[in-house]
């Protein structure tokens, strides 16, 4: 009986183990969900030429936007659970799903994450003609005003980002939702609002033209673009922690013994200097963890963006 | 002179060879992805997306640029020769376009079509180089309250854009306007009119509205009627391309108005050739002394949109270049194309990447010469498309629409959209309600709505907001003065008329 | 003989009953908010009665005219949305190929005659012209066969 198991054991594991040697062995698709030209859409454009020279397989990206990136995931969530289509997407896969009620599909259950593999750092910026040049200067600015926040949308990161920061700050500005960075940071320039988070690159010119102040990074670790500027930690908030990672997802029904030879594989190649050289000018920072780091990660972040539209009564 | 140095630095570089090649690519798939209908510019720039990779950054850009405003050129062909528009921006080009081909001008129409591209285009390009930075600033003072009172403005103005009853063409801007609504919501992420299906979260495509209500239609209204043999062959030889001097005195104004409105709309994110082609027509049928010429071959109704829809390409760049806001997803595809190679653009971007800027703006010349010098001597290949039979013509018609579709999305749902909406147009055209103010509610509404709940946060509540801010106010005021006028201009119209008839009998 | 304009009539009766069924899905389906924050119900509320209401209208005018003939046919559409159809069917399945004959065979029978040279002729030409402009020109990344066995 014994042997009987070990037998199928071994053959489960030899299977498992052919599995990830032959893998990949077709077109592996990169689906992003959102629109070519972004961040994002790059990063996948550089890894797909990456990991296509390091397994010698095509490997191609493909752009599902819309829904706040859930019209992507949903793709995702209904391929072949074979490796072969595999999510690249951002933080909006732990916030989006807070907030979006009417989802055909659960994130939680079809889904499994790789791994994250490079961060955008977020920064708080105010129009520069306010004056305003401190975290501090600006919660004191606007207890009791009639301010308003801007957002890139319900449901992005820049909403949670947002949310966590009035929360931490007992701050209760009006928040207004744009349609993406673009418009909101447009508006703060404009002074039709007053505050707004966003992604370091997207903002970094204007605030080197003195057009915007950054008030803080929302990290705990200053970004190279703007090296002054300093850390939510340092200015006192050490809970704002607001990233937009990079992560690879697929269906929860591939093997565990593919998702860590997947894991294994693109960690090695991001961390290579030739591919941090190929991403250094899209300034996203690059990261790597361990499946099992991975999901706990996911499962707190998921877990707090939830507790947090509760408690800000954020909901449709 | 600091501007002529730029200058002569700029057309150094726009003048190298690579980047007249590319130019030329671009200005060339370009066209080809105009002419045909169904391939939209977003799609034609996403697939070619990746060569950016490789390229240095300004030639990449040419390239791409290249693309967006020779997609408004060839547009009008089809427009005109088919009664398709080749993109959405061109749908407008149709109502006058197409008549005069039947009356045997299609060459004129062509002709004159690639004038108006190449003078809306220049307006664009030298507001582009002479204005950018004050523009910018200028177009920060539009909050949600002037894009309000502006959508609403072109909403009224254009009410009248289709022959036959305005409460008919209104009918089809809310209808219009409904359509556009389809999808995730924005401002609440709540999943509208989409009956579960993930695909619709995205909204309707504009491609496959275009196509169904303009292509599939107008094919399904043409078999078995539309004959060769009813075209004269003297009509379609390149002699045939010379305008009257009445079609040139008519001319110089719209493309004078065409172009300010396509500028003006041009640097606004989020508005764009569309909405500048459609308001530059309505404004032209308004103000003209002869309004009933118009949808029966009536020059003025060509010229204004195409010089609109090209400057508004050219001045799209602005917001994009000066400010990093792309005013749409193709102008995001640009932004893409110079973040990929650490190039973050914003107010600095004219100053630290003054090759790349100025480059950029005088390959726009470069381009828009290419396009004249390609475009006139295609008219006779593209005129000859008339002989083609029709039985060979229109399957391959559907078939290009059918694949420029899929192409936005390689979605299946794409296509059984060209389908619905097919059906809609045909039963559109059975019932006599027009197609454009349908498209142009499509393509308003979305923003209107946005714009306005946007505005209400922000006044918390109060209506006032619209006329307290001056600009709003402004626009509102002209919006008001629309109304009047075009009910007094109807009355008289009406008074004539009934007039004519009492004559008559 | 009718004496008003029945196609009219019936349009009208078409984007009334659209706006109507639209703007109770919305009030039923959407909350509406406040003016100062609203829901996403509110503005297609308000849109679908207005169409609702311009439809009404449509119907009542046409009760003031004269009426006049439709143009029907029900062969040639068919036939042109059938290959509309086919097209989508066949092409996520079957790759552009067998979606290029499909739509071509099936839109040409609208014409209510068959020419089966010229149709094999068109068949191959679009075979041979679609790729080239969409794959070598554009880059599309669609497979031009793509069997499911």
């Amino acid at each position: 009986m014994r042997k009987l198991l070990t037998a199928a054991a071994l053959m489960l594991g030899l299977t498992q183990g052919a599995l990830a040697a032959d893998y990949p062995s077709g077109t592996v698709t990169l689906v992003v969900p959102y629109s070519p030209g972004g961040n994002t859409d790059i990063f996948a454009r550089h890894l797909a030429t990456a990991l296509s020279e390091k397994w010698g397989q095509a490997v191609v990206v493909e752009n599902k936007p819309g829904g706040g990136s859930m019209v992507g995931t949903a793709y995702v969530s209904q391929a072949q659970p074979d490796g072969h289509t595999i999510l690249l997407t951002t933080s909006a896969f732990a916030t989006a799903p807070a907030v979006y009620k009417d989802l055909p599909f659960d994130p939680v259950t079809e889904m499994k994450p790789i791994g994250i593999v490079g961060y955008v750092a977020y920064i708080l910026i105010v129009n520069a003609d306010t004056g305003i040049k401190t975290l501090a200067e600006f919660v004191e600015k606007a207890k009791g005003s009639d301010m308003f926040a801007a957002t890139a949308g319900l449901g992005t990161t820049t909403h949670f980002g947002m949310e966590k920061f009035l929360s931490d700050a007992g701050l209760d500005l009006d928040i207004v939702h744009y349609k993406g960075g673009g418009p909101a940071m447009v508006a703060v320039l404009s002074k039709e609002a007053d505050v707004f988070d966003t992604s370091v690159p997207t903002a970094a010119d204007q605030i080197r033209a003195g057009k915007l102040n950054a008030l803080a990074v929302m990290d705990d670790r200053r970004v190279t673009a703007l090296p002054d500027v300093p850390t939510t930690t340092e200015a006192g908030y050490p809970d704002v922690q607001v990233r937009q990672w990079i992560g690879l997802f697929v269906p929860s029904a591939v093997p565990d013994e593919l998702v860590e030879f997947i894991n294994t594989e693109v960690n090695e190649l991001v961390l290579s200097p030739e591919f941090q050289a190929v991403v250094a000018p899209i300034d996203i920072n690059i990261e790597t963890s361990s499946v099992a780091e991975v999901n706990v990660r996911l499962s707190n972040e998921m877990a707090k963006w939830k507790k947090l539209a509760e408690e800000r009564g954020i909901s449709n | 002179m600091e501007l002529l140095g730029n200058l002569g630095m700029g057309l150094g570089v726009a003048l190298s060879l690579t980047n007249v090649f590319y130019c030329f690519l671009g200005a060339l798939l370009g066209t080809l992805v105009g002419v045909i209908p169904g391939v939209g510019v977003l799609a034609a720039i996403s697939m070619l997306f990746p060569l950016t990779f490789t390229l240095e950054p300004t030639t990449a850009l040419i390239m791409l640029a290249g693309i967006w405003y020779g997609t408004t050129y060839g547009g009008s062909t089809a427009s005109i020769l088919l009664n398709i528009p080749g993109t959405p921006a061109n749908a407008v080009t149709c109502l006058d376009g197409y008549p005069m081909a039947q009356q045997g001008r299609g060459g004129v129409a062509l002709f004159m079509t690639t004038v108006a591209s190449f003078f809306g285009a220049s307006v664009g390009v030298i507001l582009l180089m002479l204005f950018t930075p004050v523009i910018a600033s200028y177009a920060l003072k539009f909050g949600s309250a002037e894009y309000f009172s502006l959508m609403l403005m072109g909403l009224v103005a254009a009410s009248t854009i289709s022959d036959g009853s305005a409460i008919k063409g209104l009918a089809m801007v809310a209808l219009g306007i409904l359509f556009g609504l389809v999808g995730m919501d924005t401002q609440s992420a709540a999943a509208r009119f989409t009956f579960g299906s993930l695909g619709l979260l995205d909204g309707i495509s504009l491609i496959a509205l275009a196509m169904g209500v303009f292509g599939v239609a107008e094919v399904i209204m043409s078999i078995r009627r539309v004959g060769t043999s009813s075209i004269d062959p003297e009509s379609v030889k390149l002699k045939a391309i010379k305008p009257t001097r009445d079609d040139v005195r008519r001319s110089w104004m719209p493309m004078v108005r065409g172009s300010t409105m396509g500028s003006f709309f041009g640097t606004l994110p989020g508005t764009g050739p569309s909405i500048a082609a459609f308001l530059s027509y309505a404004v032209e049928k308004r103000i003209s002394k002869t309004p009933e010429r118009f949808g029966k071959g009536a020059i003025e109704g060509i010229m204004a949109p195409e010089a609109a829809n090209n400057a508004a390409d050219q001045t799209a760049f602005i917001p994009t270049l000066s400010l990093g806001v792309p005013g749409s997803a193709t102008m995001a595809l640009m932004l893409g194309a110079l973040m990929i190679h650490g190039i973050a653009p914003g107010p600095t971007l004219i100053t630290s990447q003054p090759q790349l800027f100025w480059g950029l703006i005088m390959s726009f010349w470069v381009g828009n010469v290419i396009l004249l010098i390609l475009n006139i001597p295609l008219i006779g290949v593209w005129v000859r498309m008339l002989m083609i039979p029709y039985h060979l013509l229109f399957p391959s018609v559907l078939l290009f629409i059918c694949i420029g579709a899929y192409s936005t999305t390689y979605n299946a749902l794409s296509v059984w959209q060209v389908c619905f909406f097919g059906v809609a147009g045909y039963a559109m055209r059975i019932f006599g309600f027009p197609g454009a103010p349908l498209l142009l509610g499509f393509v308003l509404g979305p923003l209107m709505e946005e714009h306005f709940r946007r505005a209400m946060v922000l006044s918390r509540g109060d209506f006032a907001t619209f006329f307290e801010r001056p600009v709003s106010a402004a626009i509102m005021a002209i919006t008001g003065g629309i109304l009047i006028w075009g009910i007094w201009t109807s009355n008289k119209l009406r008074k004539r008329r009934a007039e004519e008839l009492a004559r008559e009998t | 003989m009718l004496r008003f304009d029945l196609k009219d009539f019936i349009g009208g009766f078409i984007l009334f009953a659209i706006g109507l069924t639209a703007a109770g899905y919305a009030a039923t389906e959407y909350s509406l908010g406040s003016l100062r924050r609203m829901g996403p119900g509110m503005f297609p509320v308000g849109i679908a009665g207005i169409l609702a209401g311009l439809g009404l209208v449509v119907m009542v005018q046409s009760l003031f005219r004269p009426p006049e003939r439709a143009d029907i046919r029900i062969w040639s559409p068919l036939f042109v949305l059938s290959s509309i159809a086919i097209f989508a069917l066949t092409i996520p399945h079957f790759g552009l190929i067998p979606a290029i004959i499909g739509i071509t065979v099936v839109s040409s029978m609208a014409e209510l005659k068959v020419r089966p040279a010229n149709l094999a002729l068109l068949c191959l030409a679009l075979s041979l012209l679609t790729p080239f402009v969409f794959r070598v020109c554009l880059g599309l990344q669609i497979a031009m066969f793509d069997w499911p066995f």
